[in-house]
């Protein structure tokens, strides 16, 4: 049933989740949404349409899609947007903000030491099997050094929150994090759209995030000149990112390179240019690790650069996020990151893991196995809402058939309560209602770290999904992040 | 500029304007072709047109028309030019100026909106085809920093435009001979070359007249000629060399038709007979491509070193204008 906005917001129903704009109790708006409340009852219904139908054809007329293989005919889609934003007030972020530097400070801590020292598995705080065993673990490129020790330069950490509104870390995603993009295309479409609203809250910017981007990727270049050469590889046009590859490029004024543009040459990297071949300091790679070079990794790949991995041993050549990070996105590793945490920084964690079982621990695996009905169990090494049981909504068969794959793997699996994702009012054909959201901000690390005051809220738009992937349904929100002070000044 | 950078740039804008060319004869032989005596009516009416663009060979069992307009089996259709061209824009989105982007986009999301069964289809792929291809002109124009990029879209553009000029001139070779005299409204009309004929030559079109505007012309920006100088231009901008020295083979392949155009033409025309002569600049068109490709576009190891310091400067201009104009929204 549709009506006017205002109707809408009448008949919003928090259902006893935790919603992030109204509390349980009362169904009362949260006070750094009342103005967004406000504003958007007040909007007529016809302004409300012509608002979203404005967003649908800047997103089209911009290229802001993503391309979707399953239909087979490779259909760039628009990645469904919703127009109400998600608030966070000042507070709440500056304890999200230092949870994530203390983390992306413990990762990197720890992929050096299991690359040189050794030194965690040593005192025994992590199995030395479950590194070894990790499948994105490159213990061949031990004792490599880095510019300024970083292995994840850029990190996009997915945040969720509890029941009792809690922020947890669902997954570190320490490879190759995408969707930077949409959080700034969809504050561009915001502004554009909603002015008034945006100018009234006084919001944090995020339109810095290419230069920062720019700025640490000179930082960690290994020839000390002016301005180093910095280029984003990418698996070329016909990748579901491209978008967001050619987007960061041009706002960084970088070249966005392709495998065949670039040779290597006495352990250095070149690219063929129009005018000779130019060396290349820092390569921003979109690309897996598995892809790199044919030489080194798969052969079979026609995405890398035959001995790259050459010149990065050699150290002329610095990778963004660099090889081998992927064993810190093992889900297994998850588990034991509020021990990296205490091991390397001897503080508490500041964000919470999610409660997790491995199945590597014995005592775990018989829980794992007896309570499989009422877990989500997730193989270590997919991503993307892939290899996963949601346990509850399973069949018995289903339950029945993961139960042997655990049994015979029990490595590759772990399992986790299910988590209520918070829910957050979006309007869904002419109607408001709860929808399951989460948080990926943005970490870039080089000399220093900056974490983007903002990132990108996926919100799962089919009824009761907690599945906020866009291949499944997923879409987004813009988040806006409150400046501490009131008085709004102009960017 | 990348190797690859410079080639998708490249065929961004051959492919574009193909695609206009090929609408532009489109719709200059339907207008004629409604005034045609019977010889030309029938299935061989569009004949010509494919001998003339080199579609020859087409055994689809799609009309003619459809074949030349929208077909998917046809590369060089009108759809097929402009999907082309968008990728290649797609795949140097970076490199552009968003309105040439949203400007192709648009036009690409547009074309899909006609109807299969609209019965006004390729006229109406013809008439937008067209439009867009001169808006997105004047937007590169308007909007492109003069470096390199720029460079490389206008050598595709002028390469393709003098081929297709070339072809076009040749198209009463393909008609009866008592069709011929219609074939010279025709070729005027596919060049946007009617007023200026007109003002030049007075009311009467013949053979003479039509051919030496298309072919020779220094100021008709789509002669043969004119565009001609515009590639040795281009060329020289983009190595550096002054005018007068050639640098590399495509240089001096431009050169030598550039010398051919301006001085001996006439006299070669009538030696061996126009279709011959616009033959064989046809063939020295393709040459001049194949060096561009060899010098510009294909990865060797052997390539000489740039010099980082020009790289940067070069770099840097091009990125401080872009930012510039971005300013300004």
């Amino acid at each position: 049933m549709s009506g006017a906005v205002k109707e809408q917001f009448e008949n919003y129903a928090v259902e006893g989740f935790f919603d992030e704009a109204f509390s349980r109790e009362e169904s009362k708006c949260r006070p750094m949404y009342d103005g967004a409340v406000k504003y958007f009852s007040g909007l007529s219904d016809e302004r409300m349409k012509s608002s979203l139908r404005s967003l649908e054809r800047t997103f089209l007329k911009q290229g802001v899609t993503f391309t979707v293989y399953s239909d087979g005919q490779g259909t760039e889609r628009i990645f469904p947007f919703d127009p109400f934003p998600r608030i966070i007030p000042a507070d709440e972020w500056s304890m999200i903000d230092r949870g994530l530097r203390q983390r992306i400070k413990a990762l990197n801590l720890f992929l050096k030491d299991i690359y040189s020292d050794r030194r965690i598995l040593k005192e025994k705080i992590m199995p030395e099997e479950l590194v070894k065993t990790s499948k994105h673990n490159r213990s061949e490129l031990a004792g490599v050094k880095l510019p300024h020790d970083t292995y994840i330069h850029i990190c996009g950490t997915d945040l969720i929150r509890d029941n009792d509104g809690r922020y947890c870390v669902l997954e570190d995603n320490g490879r190759c994090p995408s969707g930077v993009s949409y959080m700034l295309e969809n504050r561009l479409a915001m502004k554009r759209t909603f002015p008034d609203l945006y100018r009234q809250l006084n919001v944090e910017r995020v339109a810095d995030y290419p230069r920062e981007l720019l700025r640490m990727l000179r930082s960690v270049s290994p020839r000390q000149q002016d301005t180093p050469v910095c280029v984003l590889l990418t698996p070329g046009q016909y990748n579901s990112a491209y978008f967001e590859h050619t987007f960061l490029a041009q706002q960084m004024g970088i070249e966005i390179v392709e495998g065949r543009d670039l040779i290597v040459e006495n352990e250095r990297v070149y690219m063929h240019t129009t005018r000779g071949l130019v060396q290349v300091d820092v390569i921003y790679r979109r690309i897996d690790d598995d892809f790199l070079d044919p030489r080194f990794f798969r052969r079979d790949s026609t995405l890398g650069v035959p001995d790259l991995v050459k010149a990065y041993r050699a150290g002329n050549v610095t990778l963004v996020n660099a090889i081998g990070t992927g064993v810190a996105d093992d889900k297994a590793t998850y588990a034991y990151v509020p021990d990296m945490i205490r091991f390397y920084l001897s503080e508490e964690p500041i964000l919470p893991n999610i409660e997790t079982f491995l199945g590597s621990r014995p005592d775990e695996l018989t829980y794992m196995i007896e309570n499989m009905a009422n877990l989500v169990v997730k193989a270590v090494d997919e991503a993307g809402g892939y290899g996963m049981l949601i346990g509850p909504a399973a069949t018995s068969e289903e339950v029945a058939d993961f139960r042997e794959k655990v049994k015979a793997n029990p490595r590759g699996y772990i399992a986790q309560p299910v988590i209520s994702l918070s829910r957050h009012p979006t309007f869904c054909d002419g109607d408001l209602e709860g929808r399951h959201i989460d948080l990926r901000p943005f970490v870039l690390t080089g000399e220093d770290t900056v974490v983007v005051p903002g990132g990108l809220t996926r919100v799962a738009l089919r009824k009761g999904s907690l599945v906020v992937n866009s291949s499944q349904g997923g879409g987004s929100k813009d988040t806006w992040v409150l400046r501490e002070t009131a008085a709004p000044t102009e960017a | 500029m990348l190797s690859r950078v410079a080639e998708n740039l490249y065929w961004m804008s051959r492919s574009i304007e193909r695609a206009d060319n090929l609408a532009r004869l489109v719709m200059a032989h339907q207008n004629e072709l409604l005034d045609a005596t019977s010889a030309l009516r029938g299935e061989f009416a569009w004949h010509p047109l494919l001998e003339v663009t080199s579609m020859g060979d087409e055994n689809s069992s799609e009309d003619v028309v459809t074949y030349m307009v929208s077909s998917k089996d046809n590369p060089d259709s009108i759809i097929n030019c402009i999907q082309l061209a968008r990728e290649n824009a797609r795949a140097v989105r970076d490199q552009i100026s968003e309105e040439m982007w949203l400007e192709l986009n648009a036009l690409w999301l547009d074309l899909k909106q006609i109807p299969e069964t609209d019965p006004d289809r390729h006229s109406k792929i013809c008439d937008m085809a067209i439009r867009s291809a001169l808006q997105f002109r004047g937007i590169e124009n308007s909007s492109l920093p003069r470096t390199d990029v720029w460079a490389f879209v206008q050598l595709g553009e002028y390469l393709e435009r003098a081929d297709k000029t070339s072809r076009i001139v040749d198209l009463p070779h393909f008609l009866p001979t008592h069709e011929v005299a219609a074939a010279w409204n025709t070729m005027l009309r596919a060049c946007s070359a009617t007023a200026e004929h007109r003002h030049r030559y007075g009311g009467e079109v013949d053979a003479a007249s039509a051919s030496t505007l298309l072919l020779f012309s220094t100021t008709f920006p789509r002669s043969v000629r004119f565009c001609v100088r515009m590639i040795d231009e281009l060329l020289h901008q983009i190595s550096g060399t002054s005018a007068g020295e050639y640098l590399n083979e495509a240089e001096r392949a431009t050169g030598a038709l550039l010398a051919r155009l301006n001085f001996s033409g006439v006299e070669e025309i009538g030696s061996m007979g126009l279709h011959e002569y616009v033959d064989s600049i046809q063939v020295d068109l393709n040459r001049i491509g194949y060096e561009i490709m060899e010098r510009y576009f294909l990865l060797r190891k052997d390539a000489p070193p740039a010099s980082a310091e020009d790289y940067v400067n070069s770099r840097m201009q091009a990125q401080a204008s872009m930012q510039q104009q971005q300013q300004q929204q």
